[in-house]
């Protein structure tokens, strides 16, 4: 089975390691007098971890020049993932801790896509 | 409590609940023309709908174009309160932080619209609720300009009820109203203030005011917080923006417990040096009263009323009047009259047949009367002016005094004194003193309770709270709503509290519960 095709502002990602769902409510916890947890929650967001293992430099660049975009733009940008039906408009952090440079390559590479718009 | 759907109080009472808000402002302070009514969520933001008030009560501030900022909201705080101790009136206020990333609501930025409408007074409505269903909690006005964090990119808006823009109405016209009772008066006061009366709700008044004067000019709250002090009642704005005056005993209606709260739904509580003990009062009062006809007011010069012409004369009452005898020329005069002569000492001719009092025009505190002179050649001085009137005078002071001496003696010395010129006798104020007292003369249990927040609940909702020690029901008498951080709670203070029924006449049965009055 072919790598799913993931488009980043209409531009295909490098090939990944992983793809994870990262599905976050927005609520909070109210803890009564005796112990009785609550849940006050006004919806739930979503959004997607991207992980690459060792890219080349111009891959790398592929993903970075996405992430300096959205500021300079001041636009989010459309995420196409075609196998899940997903095409939504997503504010995109990268983890610049894990990456590693190594010459005409890079490794460690970890990106966060956020949704837009709450998915409930 | 507010009438909300079995869905909603089953979802306000679940353990995970789904929130739900609305934020709706008017920067523009535009007037809607249809009568459609507004629904967050489904009308057009900025379109022609109208919020609703409760039935068919349409309000001023029910007619703004409102727009729909719900979806920028952080968080929103309000407080809605009453003294059920000693009455009068309460505004609600509200603090209300929204998203500001994109300085939309900073005051001259270039590329927001409503840029040169951001300033204080801009209506403003907030709601809170469950799933698809909201309660109104607070409608009022932006009381200044915004509070802008510019580092967290926030703007913070503190708003109070539509209540203070009435309060702040200066009345056009002085007015009197003799022998009426409180909800009279306060409903003729409201539509001096341009509100008509299917606006407002009313409870029957308990006082009937002897003697009522509101000066022009005068803010209409001084008067309204007076009126419904003087019977220890309450005037306020419910979370419809519906104006209610409530009388003493009006809680007392609250007869099934709103809500329960008990250790699973009450997050914290504290207790509270207050105890709101009342054990001495003292009542005073400056009672006008109105007194036989009489001479009440004298030209101090004379006056020449030109040939062929006319002149007007003002008259100023050191106290107001309710009424004043027409002034007639001396020969004929029983009460008020005028002396006319050609020459200002009244040393000449009189020429009384050429004066004569062509229009008058008599209001609260003065009097505008028009002389004319038909004679063609000839100046003639009014040397004497006198009106007779029946001018309503403070004759005395109202002083009464109620102690109750166990109180005193477990509790110390707690006074109150009430200064209201609308306490009409001793009767009246020694029957105030002593229901103050009676009613608060025991420690009221009083509690500071956070809870899971109901929406729905109101100030004077009768609600069940249980502990470790006792259960047993209060009156809420203030509520602090908080729509933080994706999380809905309340800090409600309740009272236990019995408010005795007294006995009145016309209003009460024989052989029904209402106590005679102390």
């Amino acid at each position: 089975m072919p790598d799913m095709e993931i488009y980043l502002g209409g531009v295909l990602m490098p090939k990944y390691l992983a793809l994870e769902e990262i599905v976050k409510p927005n609520a909070n916890e109210v803890m009564s007098l005796d112990g009785t947890l609550r849940v006050d929650f006004v919806n739930t967001r979503r959004g997607w971890r991207l992980k690459w293992g060792l890219i080349t430099v111009a891959d790398y660049q592929t993903i970075r020049d996405k992430f300096d975009e959205q500021f300079e733009t001041g636009n989010m940008h459309w995420l196409n993932i075609p196998a899940y039906n997903v095409y939504v408009q997503v504010y995109m952090k990268i983890d610049n801790k894990k990456i590693k440079h190594n010459g005409n390559f890079v490794d460690g590479i970890e990106v966060e896509l956020y949704e837009q718009y709450a998915i409930s | 409590m507010q009438t909300v759907t079995s869905q909603f109080i089953a979802d306000c009472g679940s353990k995970i609940r789904k929130l739900y808000w609305g934020c709706l402002i008017s920067f523009q302070k535009t007037f809607a023309s249809g009568i459609t009514f507004f629904t967050i969520g489904t009308s057009t933001i900025g379109g022609t709908d109208i919020i609703k008030g409760v039935g068919d009560v349409v309000q001023e501030w029910d007619k703004y174009n409102y727009t729909d900022y719900t979806n920028r909201v952080i968080s929103f705080e309000y407080t809605r309160e009453q003294d059920p101790y000693l009455g009068g009136g309460v505004l609600s206020m509200a603090d209300v932080t929204l998203d500001n990333h994109d300085d939309w609501f900073t005051p001259n930025n270039p590329h927001s619209d409503i840029r040169s409408h951001i300033l204080p007074w801009r209506p403003i409505r907030l709601y809170a609720g469950f799933r698809n269903e909201a309660v109104p909690v607070f409608v009022g006005l932006t009381e200044k300009m915004p509070s802008i964090d510019e580092k967290g990119k926030t703007v913070t808006f503190h708003c109070i009820d539509f209540m203070q823009k009435l309060f702040n109405y200066p009345l056009d016209e002085s007015v009197i109203y003799q022998n009426q009772t409180t909800d009279y008066i306060i409903g003729q006061l409201l539509q001096l203030a341009g509100l008509g009366p299917t606006q407002y709700i009313l409870d029957s008044g308990f006082n009937i005011v002897d003697f009522f004067y509101a000066k022009k000019g005068d803010k209409l709250g001084t008067y309204l917080r007076k009126l419904a002090q003087a019977e220890l009642g309450r005037i306020y704005m419910d979370e419809h923006g519906i104006i209610r005056f409530v009388n003493r005993t009006n809680w007392t209606n609250n007869i099934a417990s709103s809500w329960h709260f008990d250790k699973s739904n009450i997050l914290d509580r504290r207790s509270s040096t207050e105890d709101n003990l009342i054990n001495v009062v003292e009542v005073k009062a400056d009672v006008r009263e109105v007194l036989a006809n009489q001479k009440f007011w004298e030209l101090q010069t004379p006056i020449q009323v030109p040939a062929n012409s006319s002149i007007n004369i003002w008259a100023d009452f050191s106290d107001p009047v309710t009424g004043v005898d027409d002034p007639v020329y001396i020969t004929s005069a029983t009460t008020s009259f005028y002396t006319t002569n050609k020459e200002k000492d009244g040393s000449g001719e009189a020429y009384s047949a050429n004066i004569s009092l062509s229009a008058i025009s008599k209001f609260a505190t003065s009097c505008k009367m028009t002389f004319a002179n038909d004679n063609a050649t000839t100046p003639i001085y009014i040397t004497t002016l006198e009106l007779f009137a029946t001018p309503a005078k403070v004759t005395h002071q109202v002083y009464a005094r109620y102690q109750d001496d166990n109180s005193v003696e477990d509790y110390h010395e707690r006074p109150v004194v009430i200064e209201n010129e609308f306490i009409p006798d001793e009767s009246t104020g020694n029957s105030l003193a002593t229901i103050v007292v009676t009613d608060n003369k025991d420690y009221n249990d009083y509690r500071e309770i956070e809870v899971v927040g109901a929406p729905q609940l109101q100030i004077g909702d009768l609600v069940g709270v249980s502990d470790e020690n006792q259960k047993d029901t209060y009156y809420i008498t203030k509520i602090v709503g908080k729509m933080v951080d994706a999380k809905f709670t309340q800090v409600l203070t309740v009272v236990k509290k019995t408010i005795n029924k007294y006995f009145r006449i016309g209003i009460s049965t024989i052989g029904g519960s209402d106590q005679i009055a102390p």
